[in-house]
């Protein structure tokens, strides 16, 4: 059934016919010719759009308008017009054509920013181009060197309201909520139904795990991964610039594998330009790199057209995302981090090291770091057998040193989904540190390196029993694991729990657990480096049974400190009636960490009384 | 204050924790003669003891901390400063006259003790890394870190014996560190923790536990004896007294509030305020033990534990509180007395001997310099003091030795506030209270005139506003018999309570100012005009309720007057009443008769009559049981004082004769009851 909403931007153009423009480049600046204001713009008037087609080279197509629906969006009119193209006729609407400029009387009247699905005519709306210069306008954070990092440097003044952060404790980092709430922030797509604008973002080198994760984080964004390939080989055309009616890409990961959202440059004023008549992911200031880039193809669907296209030229940076456009700087470098994966285990995999650099953005950075690590995973280990996995990803934090996060996992019956990998540790750290409220950090580098056994390397707790339910003060407790592994006979496992003597003449009850599923007590970060302390911390080692233990005493947790176990005098001490910036109190357990060389599944408790003894 | 006999006070509107003694009619007083009452107020360089007795007290000088939310331990150096270790950033603070400083960073959640050690170094334990750091030069640096410890909680260097001793926790061991930093075990407590340390008489170390609260005595490597097992959890401070004595703080705290456990996500979320639930304040107590090691308890309070000991340069002990921050004293005699009351919660560090004495208190982390006794801001302020309505005060009373000034003022609310009186001329002498009336008092004595003066037996009479008693309901029940409720429908069916003529009058009174009350029952027949006393001229009711006899008076339907008077309490002109009469309360002490009792085959038929009425229960009983049948009239309710029954028995009784007894109540329980043989 064919939608009746609006889709992405789109532009048409005549298949074949190659105008050269002389269109102003980004350097040479100059006010980019006459506009025409939408008041003076008349049902019938005809005139015509700059789009790529094929290649780097601008190609006109007819337009003819239809009528201007006032008040399409908050002070905002939209110009309804007929395109006309020989490559439109097939593709009607194109995803990516967003941003061509269209001219009437010889005026800029603005840009193709608006389609609609299933489109069975080429029609299209027009931003006003007023709307879109007004973003051009728009006051940002100063430059400072090559890099403006808004996000990062951006002073008090200039700084605005950072759209882009995670809304909630940085320890419930989840990049699927982060996903949630900046669709939810953003008006152009709130709701979903009404104008869900979008941008083509061009995925190569993935998988299809990849690309579904993809579609999941970024569709309701606005954006519209498809598979596209083109990781861009390097500069075909070093001398390219941006000009109106050129392509334009923001480069979101790049190297082994690449993600582009391809759009229309507008016009350029300078060393800036507008593009695409609609918000790319209405993030306001923002840092993402950005490349000339040349079409490959327009791709004629059903549902939705769209170009196919890769970068030929990293230039300048997105420096605002605006609800009626974006805006580049072509000055402006958007500083990146490059992520690695490693993994081992797999012999003959022929691509055991992958490369990538991913932009250093709030969302987009875990975002691309999970789908790297994913992608690499899944496309190197790829095989329908159980796999045992564990990976060590060391982030490096500018000024703050690294740190070292572990995930583990076993997959039944073939590599784990990809998807799995936007609750990673490593991920969650990622958007943990690039969210902190505290201060903005600079990620130098993700390493990951994981290591793989075809195996199913895990055995499932069946239960426990003590094996003298009556201990002495001060010896250890005896307990008696059952474990059964995926294949093969239950076995039995003894361990020894120590026991503190003052739990001489207690009931004592033991908790069971896999390392992995248990942290040790941590401060709540009041700082960045509270929480890079407790990042590696966030567990014991994955392949430990942790046996915890209650005890009497109680413990508090404050700025980086963990003091537990505590006499009653020193924690009432400690705890300020005056000021609720006090330490926070928890119950303090003991807990000890037994090595089983295996990952662990399962929970159990056992209880034994301690005997007190005379001396 | 002691709660002189006569009427006790309780007002439904004083909440005052103080008595209130009545001297005569309408009058009572306030009067502050114990510990607890004179302490109930503001202490400014001023003392009470136990005796009932005010004095001038330590005076102190105010130098905040700052950042620093308490204090944990206090050094006294040789250039006149003091160097404080602190929590809940762990920095070392110096005060150098009025000045606070930070003299070093620890990197730790707190400075838990200080002492001098080799070269005149500073050497501070800190928690919870088991560190120890050394402050040299303005310099700290890491002087031990304590394997298998969290807490360092007292520190002893022995010059002696060229070694610092470290009590730690959470394993209760005690450690000797050579110069070198090279750390031994000294002793291994069973107990977790090892909280306080002291180097006794006799080169012996003496260290308290915090688990069962054991006082160790520990004369070697490995050697050691219980030398007290106190009760409660915690021996908290200790410190060595005159003549070889041994002063030790024991805690009892009990059960803490249960905690939630913490979700691991908490770890990395965003801090917030922290509002959990706080420990009740535990129980303190003060222990002596002489030279030869055997106990006497000098000092407890139920309302705190103690967090702090010191001793005095007149070998006295010096105890301070966690809660409210007070540091108290006891003598030889077991006179105990406040001797500062800071506006702290805690008391953290008590140096009293020495050429720089100090009191340090935590939240928030204030240092008090001890500046002297007393001074020229030398007050006592009583707490306000509630008299439950607007007052009246007389004369202003007390016994003192020396020159002092008292003064009062006066309010309508409970905390001092600009709507109060200002203070009143002060009184050198017993004198008549200037304040205007009020509802709450309180009492100032400034000692500025004479330092050595002391004040006790603060007596203040006062008279309320006198306020109406209201009797608000008059009720009457059969002796025996519950008030029916007037919410909710009576019972149906159910055995009638047996009959008895005397009635239970009791009814209820609002009486906003608890002076005593009287009351005056009268009662008079439903219709008539004129009131009949009930109770005696001379007869005094003082209960909520009276018995009322009914057996001489004619059958009918009565009301009942209470009224209630404060004339006891009050002159003529003064005293108020109030009165307020009963519904109409039944007076039937004559049984229903049978006019008429038959027998119809199976059938029993009767006629019940009654003077008031109406019938209120008729049923059947067979061949001399007393297993009762009900049955209901003919015309199905029981609702007239004649009614007319046809008992069908047939279900109850098999056939052949059987002598049936036929019963029948009034509404007041009178009954009757008739045979009739059933053939």
């Amino acid at each position: 059934m064919r939608s009746s909403s609006i889709v992405v931007a789109a532009a048409l153009a005549g298949l074949g016919l190659t105008l050269p423009l002389a269109a102003p480049t980004a350097h040479a600046s100059g006010p980019g010719g006459p506009i025409m204001p939408v008041s003076e713009v008349k049902p019938g008037m005809k005139g015509y759009g700059l789009t790529v087609f094929r290649g780097t080279e601008p190609e006109r197509f007819d337009v003819e308008v239809i009528d201007v629906l006032t008040r399409f969006r908050p002070n905002q009119d939209l110009i309804l017009v007929k395109t006309s193209h020989p490559r439109l006729e097939v593709a009607r609407v194109v995803a990516g054509m967003s941003g061509s400029p269209v001219y009437l009387d010889g005026k800029m009247v603005g840009a193709y920013a608006y389609g609609w699905q299933f489109p069975s005519e080429a029609v299209a709306g027009v931003t006003p181009i007023q709307s879109m210069l007004d973003e051009l306008a728009r006051p940002l954070p100063p430059m400072l060197g090559p890099t403006p990092l808004p996000s990062v440097r951006a002073s008090a003044a200039a700084r605005e309201p950072d759209t882009q952060r995670y809304a909630g404790d940085v320890g419930a980092y989840d990049l699927r909520s982060h996903a949630r709430q900046l669709a939810q922030a953003s008006p152009a797509l709130a709701g979903g139904r009404a104008v869900p604008a979008s941008t083509p973002l061009l995925l190569g080198g993935c998988s299809d795990g990849t690309l579904r994760l993809a579609r999941d984080l970024f569709e309701p964004l606005g954006l519209d991964p498809v598979q596209g390939g083109g990781a861009g080989t390097g500069a075909i055309d070093a001398s390219a610039r941006y000009v109106d009616g050129g392509a334009i890409g923001v480069q979101m990961v790049s190297g082994d594998m690449s993600a582009m959202g391809t759009g229309t440059v507008t016009r350029v004023q300078g060393n800036r330009l507008v593009a695409f008549g609609h918000p790319m992911m209405n993030g306001g200031v923002s840092a993402l790199p950005t490349a000339v880039a040349r079409v490959v193809w327009v791709m004629a669907t059903q549902s939705r057209s769209f170009k196919m296209a890769e970068s030929v030229r990293p230039l300048g940076a997105l420096v605002n995302d605006r609800p009626t456009a974006i805006v580049v700087d072509d000055r402006a470098k958007a500083p990146t981090f490059p992520v690695e994966v490693h993994i081992e285990g797999v012999d003959g995999a022929p691509h055991p090291d992958w490369s990538f650099r991913v932009a250093h953005d709030k969302f987009m950075g875990p975002s691309f770091v999970s789908m790297a690590i994913g992608n690499a995973f899944d496309t190197t280990t790829s095989e329908r057998r159980d796999v045992t996995w564990h990976a060590r990803t060391a982030i490096t934090v500018r000024g703050h040193g690294t740190v070292t996060v572990d995930d583990v996992g076993v997959s039944v019956g073939g590599t784990p989904d990809v998807q799995d990998w936007a609750h990673a540790r490593a991920v969650r750290a990622v958007g943990a540190l690039l969210n902190n409220p505290w201060e903005d950090v600079v990620v130098e580098k993700v390493d990951a390196r994981i290591s793989v056994r075809f195996a199913r390397d895990m055995v499932h707790l069946r239960g426990a029993e003590v094996l003298a339910d009556v201990v002495d003060a001060g010896q250890p407790a005896r307990v008696r694991l059952h474990l059964v592994p995926w294949a093969g006979r239950e076995e039995t496992l003894d361990v020894e729990v120590p026991l503190p003597p003052e739990l001489a003449g207690r009931e004592v009850e033991i908790e069971l657990a896999p390392g992995w599923a248990e942290a040790p007590e941590l401060p709540t970060p009041d700082r960045l480096d509270d929480l890079l302390a407790n990042l590696p911390r966030g567990a014991y080692e994955p392949d430990t049974l942790v046996a915890s233990i209650r005890l009497p005493e109680q413990g508090v947790a404050f700025r980086g400190h963990v003091a537990s176990r505590l006499p009653p005098g020193a924690f009432d001490a400690l705890r300020p009636a005056h000021d609720s910036r006090a330490p926070e109190p928890f119950v303090s357990y003991l807990r000890t960490s037994l090595p089983l060389h295996r990952l662990l599944d399962g929970k159990d408790r056992v209880r034994l009384r301690v005997r007190p003894v005379l001396h | 204050m002691t709660r002189r006999p006569s009427f006790a006070v309780a007002t439904a509107l004083a909440v005052s924790t103080f008595g209130l003694a009545a001297h005569a009619v309408g009058t009572r007083a306030f009067d502050l003669g114990t510990l607890d009452d004179l302490s109930g107020g503001e202490l400014v360089a001023t003392s009470v003891d136990s005796l009932g007795r005010v004095r001038a007290g330590l005076s102190l000088g105010t130098v905040s901390l700052g950042d620093p939310s308490s204090v944990w331990s206090a050094l006294p150096l040789a250039d006149g400063s003091v160097l404080l270790g602190t929590g809940n950033d762990g920095k070392i603070v110096q005060v150098r006259g009025a000045q606070a400083s930070i003299a070093g960073e620890t990197g730790q959640l707190a400075v838990t003790s200080l002492t001098l050690g080799w070269g005149g170094a500073v050497y501070a334990g800190t928690m919870p890394k088991g560190r120890i750091v050394k402050l040299e030069g303005g310099k700290v640096t890491t002087f031990v870190d304590l394997p298998e410890t969290d807490h360092v909680w007292a520190l002893v260097f022995d010059a002696k014996a060229q070694a610092l001793y470290a009590a730690t926790g959470p394993q209760g061991k005690l450690w000797r560190i050579d110069r070198a930093g090279a750390a031994q075990v000294y002793y291994d407590a069973d107990e977790p923790h090892l909280v306080s340390l002291v180097a006794g008489p006799g080169g012996a170390l003496y260290a308290g536990s915090s688990g069962k609260a054991l006082l160790y005595k520990i004369t070697g490597p490995g050697r050691a004896s219980v030398v007290y097992d106190f009760p409660g959890e915690e021996v908290r401070a200790l410190a060595v007294g005159p003549h070889d004595t041994l002063f030790a703080v024991s805690n009892e705290y009990g059960e803490p509030p249960e905690i939630p456990r913490r979700p691991a996500a908490t770890a990395l979320g965003n801090a917030g305020p922290v509002t959990a639930a706080r420990p009740k304040a535990g129980k303190g107590t003060l222990t002596r033990f002489d030279a030869d090691g055997r106990p006497e308890r000098l000092l407890r309070r139920e309302d705190t534990h103690f967090s702090a000991l010191g001793v005095g340069d007149d070998g006295r002990p010096y105890v301070g509180t966690a809660h409210e921050g007070r540091v108290y004293t006891v003598d030889d005699a077991h006179t105990s007395s406040v001797v500062a009351d800071t506006d702290e919660r805690q008391v953290g560090a008590i140096v009293l001997a020495g050429a720089h004495k100090l009191i340090a208190t935590s939240d928030p982390a204030v240092f008090h310099e001890v500046r002297g006794t007393g001074g020229a801001s030398a007050v006592w302020t009583s707490k306000p003091l509630d008299a439950g309505l607007r007052a009246h005060f007389g004369r202003l009373s007390w016994r003192s030795t020396g020159d002092v000034e008292l003064s009062t003022r006066t309010g309508n609310t409970l905390t001092p506030d600009t709507t109060w009186s200002d203070w009143s001329a002060a009184l050198t002498a017993p004198g008549v209270v200037a304040s205007p009336a009020g509802r709450f008092v309180q009492v100032r004595a400034r000692f500025a005139r004479d330092p050595a003066a002391v004040v006790s037996q603060v007596l203040l009479p006062f008279v309320t506003d006198n306020l109406r008693p209201v009797v608000t309901s008059v009720d009457a029940a059969p002796k025996g018999a519950a008030v029916p409720s007037r919410d909710a429908l009576p019972p149906s069916g159910g055995e009638l309570a047996a009959h008895t003529s005397v009635l239970r009058v009791s009814w209820k009174v609002d009486n906003a100012d608890a002076d005593p009350l009287r009351y005056r029952l009268a009662y008079r027949l439903d219709g008539q005009a004129q009131w009949r006393d009930l109770t005696r001229p001379d007869e005094v009711v003082t209960k909520t309720e009276y018995e009322w006899e009914t057996a001489t008076l004619p059958e009918g339907r009565y009301r009942v007057r209470v009224e209630a008077s404060d004339d006891g309490a009050n002159p003529p002109d003064r005293a108020e009443r109030h009165a307020l009469e009963s519904g109409a309360v039944l007076v039937d002490n004559t049984p229903p008769s049978f006019a008429r009792l038959a027998t119809q085959g199976r059938h029993v038929l009767a006629e019940v009559h009654d003077g008031l009425g109406p019938i209120a229960r008729v049923d059947v009983a067979f061949d001399g049981r007393t297993e009762w049948h009900p049955f209901l009239p003919k015309d199905g309710v029981f609702d007239e004082a004649i009614e007319a029954l046809d008992l069908d028995v047939s279900t109850l009784v098999s056939a052949g004769a059987h002598l049936v007894a036929v019963r029948a109540f009034d509404q007041a329980g009178n009954a009757v009851v008739r045979e009739i043989e059933l053939k």
